[in-house]
């Protein structure tokens, strides 16, 4: 008889999960979740204009509203030999942020860690850091250190106040307080971590904690470094190392099956390949050498190592748009995916709800009128020329041209997944896809 | 007698009430570090592990020996470990940092004249190759000529004149960079502290660690200085106490011991430094 009770539980509950995968991967009818079939085929005819142009050589799209997956593309070559496909996995690169920051977030919620904490209450190396100022014209030194003002706290690296850096944005900004904290950064052997450095985390930020920062904490919105230290972070104070944190606590109660920090073997041939696009027809397929472009390293064949020692939480994870989707999703509801609670509601309006960086604005990869939250870039307001929908939509992308972004008015996620280089002529395409998502609402 | 008191009480009780704010004993301010006013005795030290090192307690080897040396001349000074030698410079020669903690330093003549360097370590230094690169080994006896054409992976701050002369292919880098290039097999040798050497290959390649060969006889030796700046107010004075407590420290031979406990797994001191330059007592 128990033995009978057994087998009924457990068919029962093997039938509902089976029953949640399929409703969220099959999706449903766009209209009834209020939008429009025929609107979202101009999302198709735009990614087939995109392929055809040899402007890129595939891609994945989704578009999710009220919980439901309404539309699910899949469009082009993932290799030259291989289709594109709805399980491709991903090199996510920045999209990883997000994750990192809800793992910090995770920490919180644990009372490990408070926002407001100095970084080197954790990582000592953090303390008594000086600040790089440029000194008048002919004076003995070009720059002085000067102490800063306050400690980097935990809420400086997630909402990018830091005063940390990135090297190549150096590529576009030509200010010489950059160029001089860059070459510390440099003479240092801190790097993007785009290429795989052959250490720890742990051994870059150390280093970098002692270089001068770019400006006093709280006086810039700079996107930087700050994630990869706030993966060492996580390991720091949870003990355990980034990708096993993330890993029990993210991945796997989100179901994100895809997703990992370093491929396994028996899922190799499902990574897609990395493209070079001029995006005026010549589209060139990389191989295993290094793309470099002055302070930009690009090493995309380090996602098919199998393991090694670094782990950035600023852009190593590989994932599927489904994958990111379940992410989202999460996000977008407040906190829950499929009775599986990760963060409080409270957490999550902290996170994306609030502007952290007062007047400066997010202008990296939007612009004035975009605000920053505790890990990804907020619409502020609708009068400037990058518009994503709404006042309140938050996203971020991948250097290799992957993007998403929440719409937590109309309740809508729009995931764009590609592997192209260079990202920045990716943003017209982006930007169109934004258009076409919002304007196939039609309740 | 008795109301008169009992009414002063009160009348003392009110008064403290109204006088002293009620926070006083509730609570206090958050006190943070920019109240504290910085130590003017700054010295530096650059990243040489494991002689200096944020990664041991006690600041590696180097500043060890020198917080030794502060403490036994009651002296109170901050050492400060930094990754990049251009900081060190700069803190220095703009800062006027009471002192240094390095083995080499672009520093001009000019400069160098405001310095005081004491030695502090003199430390072995020997050739390594990569066995899965030369299992047959490498012609080593002492003679640079011996490893001429062959590819040197040296740290630009060294004097490299030798080995140009000897006819010694030089790749110059960081050390993480040399070492990498030494697995790689795009470097035939460089030269290290069999400490820093062990240092490395425990921390990036343990697994073939027995595949990094030190050759012998060893190939030089490194000076470890303290550079006392004479331009900071107290440097003359500090330097002649340093100078005075490292010549006693060498004569007692507390020096010795001293670095023998920082050695650990029965390594003897002499595989590993050599005798400080005789005028350093």
């Amino acid at each position: 008889m128990k033995l009978f009770l057994w087998l009924c539980i457990s068919f029962v509950s093997a039938f509902l999960n089976y029953a949640n995968a399929q409703e969220a991967s099959i999706g449903v009818k766009p209209e009834s979740v209020g939008l429009s079939s025929k609107r979202l085929q101009h999302i198709d005819n735009i990614i087939d204009q995109h392929i055809h142009d040899k402007k890129i050589a595939g891609a994945v799209v989704l578009v999710a509203r009220q919980g439901k997956i309404a539309y699910f593309r899949v469009a082009g070559l993932a290799d030259t030999d291989k289709p594109m496909q709805k399980d491709t996995i991903f090199r996510i690169v920045s999209m990883t942020k997000p994750l990192t920051s809800v793992a910090v977030m995770l920490l919180y919620e644990q009372g490990k860690l408070l926002l407001s904490d100095p970084v080197s209450k954790y990582i000592p190396e953090f303390k008594d850091q000086k600040v790089l100022e440029l000194q008048p014209q002919g004076s003995a030194s070009e720059y002085k250190l000067v102490p800063a003002k306050r400690e980097v706290t935990v809420r400086d690296l997630l909402s990018h106040t830091s005063g940390l850096l990135y090297l190549f944005p150096n590529n576009y900004f030509h200010d010489r307080e950059r160029q001089l904290v860059v070459n510390f950064y440099k003479e240092a052997g801190i790097s993007d971590g785009f290429c795989r450095p052959n250490e720890t985390i742990g051994d870059m930020v150390k280093r970098l904690a002692r270089l001068p920062l770019y400006k006093h904490p709280g006086e810039l919105w700079e996107y930087s470094l700050a994630s990869d230290v706030l993966g060492y972070l996580v390991e720091v104070v949870s003990g355990q190392p980034l990708d096993q944190f993330v890993q029990a606590h993210i991945f796997t109660p989100l179901k994100m099956r895809d997703s990992h920090f370093f491929i396994p073997q028996e899922k190799l041939d499902r990574l897609s390949a990395v493209w070079k696009s001029d995006w005026q027809g010549s589209l060139t397929r990389i191989g295993n050498e290094p793309m470099l472009d002055g302070d930009l390293a690009l090493c995309p064949s380090d996602a098919y190592a199998l393991s090694a020692k670094y782990l950035t939480g600023g852009g190593n994870v590989l994932s599927t748009v489904y994958d990111y989707y379940r992410f989202a999703q999460m996000l977008l509801n407040k906190g829950e995916l499929d009775g599986v609670r990760l963060l409080s509601r409270k957490t999550v309006e902290l996170m994306t709800a609030t502007n952290h960086i007062g007047s400066f604005d997010a202008t990296f990869l939007h612009d004035h009128g975009w605000k920053f939250g505790l890990g990804f870039a907020i619409q502020q307001d609708r009068a400037h020329d990058v518009d994503a929908g709404d006042a309140g939509v938050y996203e971020w992308a991948g250097i290799y041209s992957t993007r998403f972004s929440i719409d937590p008015k109309e309740q809508k996620i729009t995931i764009f997944m590609s592997q192209t280089s260079p990202f920045n002529l990716h943003f017209n395409l982006w930007d169109k896809l934004l258009v076409l998502s919002g304007s196939a609402i039609i309740n | 007698m008795k109301p008169l008191f009992r009414l002063l009480q009160f009348v003392l009780l009110f008064l403290l009430m109204i006088m002293l704010p009620t926070w006083v004993s509730a609570t206090g301010p958050r006190i943070k570090q920019d109240i504290f006013a910085p130590n003017p005795n700054q010295i530096y030290a650059l990243d040489f592990p494991p002689f200096v090192t944020t990664e041991l307690p006690t600041g590696g080897i180097a500043v060890e020996l020198v917080t030794n040396l502060l403490k036994a001349q009651s002296l109170d000074a901050v050492i400060n470990t930094l990754p990049v030698a251009s900081m060190m410079k700069y803190y220095l020669l703009q800062e006027q940092a009471l002192g240094l903690i390095t083995s080499h330093l672009q520093i001009n003549k000019e400069e160098q004249k405001d310095l005081i360097y004491i030695p502090l370590l003199q430390i072995q230094q020997y050739f390594y190759y990569f066995q899965a690169k030369h299992p047959e080994g490498l012609p080593w006896n002492g003679d640079l000529k011996t490893l001429a054409h062959l590819s040197f992976g040296v740290n630009e701050h060294e004097n490299l004149e030798p080995y140009k002369k000897a006819e010694i292919n030089l790749q110059t880098g960081k050390n993480s960079a040399l070492y990498e290039k030494l697995h790689a097999g795009q470097l035939d040798f460089i030269a290290d502290s069999p400490l820093t050497v062990n240092w490395y290959l425990d921390k990036h390649y343990l697994s073939e660690k027995t595949q990094f060969i030190k050759m012998q006889p060893k190939a030089g030796d490194e000076l470890l200085y303290l550079i006392i700046n004479k331009k900071h107010p107290q440097g003359d004075v500090i330097a002649k106490q340093f100078q005075m407590e490292l010549g006693k420290m060498l004569t007692n031979d507390q020096y010795n011991t001293l670095l023998t406990q920082q050695l650990g797994n029965g390594q003897k001191l002499t595989e590993i430094f050599s005798p400080l330059p005789v005028d350093s007592k």
